[in-house]
């Protein structure tokens, strides 16, 4: 078999989404940290369009957008723990709300990492981050244990940044959010999905990130004195 | 008898035509319905709730939202002719980052061409042509995005060449000019029945585009 290398970035959900994907369908890979102040040579040869990670190497050919990442595994190999539904309709279904996601990811960066006062949930951008996580939990994930249904599938990977890494930016901002008593199916959904075991021994050290987290926030609101909207 | 595909549509929307054109590939029978942006119908605001927005395609009543969403869709159902996404798995993975790109650059760079000014407006400029620029070197010497056959990330870019006219004014650059092999691959696919029959003239895209920009900018 060809080889598959996975340029990644240990704090990002992002690479997190791959690491995943190929876990749960066995895929061997070597794993290659990139140092995203000191790009190397490989990821800007690999990734000239964005220079981001991850990338997916899989027989010298590359692979960028962890959406894309994410389809090409599913494509290449099918017979392994199917990341999307059989049915063409639940398929669309499950790429509208991957897609639902990628789209309102600006607004989630902004209210957790760009704006520099307001703790309180009065806060505009922290009240469209609620409102994007009611239409999910009512929405997308509905009464089902995981948004793939029995089992985990792309969705779930693709928002299992909300499981996890969401609790550190709510402790980094001093706000709850994704609380039993507001968002109960949606909490949920994100200790279930920690549980599984191919999530829960791949994620990065929750102390660690917090402190990664913050120090990404006191650069980008350095960056950005950012007068409230 | 129910009809079986209905389109839920905005004429000079680039999203809404990449799914007539896909429908146009496959040959697929459907209901045309042009939805007032301003009022939006009942149907459209029931079948996508969570984004009130066109294209929606609705497939023996369940409805599909997002373009390019769609035109997947459509490619999987109606898999007997016309393939828009390569069988190769690396092939369609880059099919699918070069349609993503364009979703994520072109629209809304484009945009600010025609609705905004100053400093912003020559930022858009700037970024517009590098847009373009990253296009043209993926494009290189092939036929077509796709290579030797019209596939999925040119039906994600054709749509835009019926607002080329619109761009190229506001943004104050001549295409054919500047950006020689896009303008020939534009030509190129105009040439296919299923884009020569979806796209609306460029002058009357044009217009609508002077109409919001007035409205936008009250100028």
């Amino acid at each position: 078999m060809e080889e598959v290398t996975l340029l990644g970035f240990w704090p990002s959900p992002y690479s997190h989404r791959v690491i995943w994907a190929l876990k749960l369908k066995g895929v061997k890979y070597e794993y290659i940290e990139e140092d995203l102040g000191n790009k190397s040579d490989m990821l800007l040869q690999y990734n000239p369009v964005y220079k981001k990670i991850p990338v997916l190497v899989h027989g010298g050919r590359p692979i960028a957008e962890s959406f894309v990442i994410l389809q090409y595994i599913e494509d290449t190999w099918p017979h392994t723990y199917p990341l999307l539904p059989k049915n063409a309709h639940e398929r669309a279904l499950a790429r509208f709300w991957i897609k639902f996601g990628e789209d309102k990811g600006y607004i989630i960066f902004s209210a957790f990492f760009l704006v520099s006062e307001e703790k309180d949930l009065g806060d505009a951008g922290m009240k469209e981050v609620l409102e994007f996580l009611k239409i999910l939990e009512e929405h997308a994930l509905g009464d089902k244990k995981f948004f793939g249904g029995d089992k985990i599938g792309m969705v779930d990977i693709a928002y299992g940044w909300l499981s996890y890494f969401f609790k550190g930016m709510e402790e980094m901002r001093g706000v709850k959010l994704l609380e039993p008593s507001t968002l109960p199916r949606l909490h949920a959904w994100a200790e279930n999905f920690k549980q599984v075991s191919v999530i829960k021994d791949n994620l990065p050290d929750y102390t660690k990130l917090l402190v990664h987290l913050k120090s990404v926030r006191e650069k980008m609101t350095a960056q950005n004195p950012t007068s409230k909207k | 008898m129910a009809v079986e595909v209905v389109l839920l549509d905005f004429w000079a929307s680039m999203f809404g035509m990449r799914v007539r054109i896909a429908l146009a590939e496959k040959g697929i029978k459907y209901e045309y319905r042009e939805e007032d942006l301003r009022n939006k119908s009942d149907l459209l605001l029931q079948m996508n709730p969570v984004h009130k927005k066109i294209p929606v395609l609705i497939h023996n009543g369940k409805p599909i939202c997002e373009s390019l969403i769609i035109v997947q869709y459509i490619d999987e159902v109606w898999n007997d002719k016309s393939p828009l996404l390569p069988s190769d798995p690396y092939k369609r993975a880059q099919a699918r980052f070069w349609a993503d790109f364009i979703d994520k650059k072109v629209y809304d760079t484009g945009r600010k061409l025609w609705s905004t000014k100053g400093e912003e407006h020559e930022a858009a400029k700037k970024e517009f042509l590098e847009i373009l620029k990253t296009l043209e070197g993926e494009l290189g010497e092939k036929p077509y995005f796709g290579g030797e056959t019209f596939g999925f990330a040119d039906v994600a870019f054709v749509t835009f060449s019926s607002w080329f006219y619109a761009l190229e004014t506001f943004g104050e650059f001549s295409m054919e000019a500047e950006h020689p092999k896009i303008f020939a691959w534009a030509k190129r696919c105009m040439q296919k029945e299923s884009v020569a029959k979806t796209l609306p003239d460029q002058q009357k895209v044009y217009e609508f585009v002077l109409g919001m920009r007035k409205r936008l900018l009250g100028e």
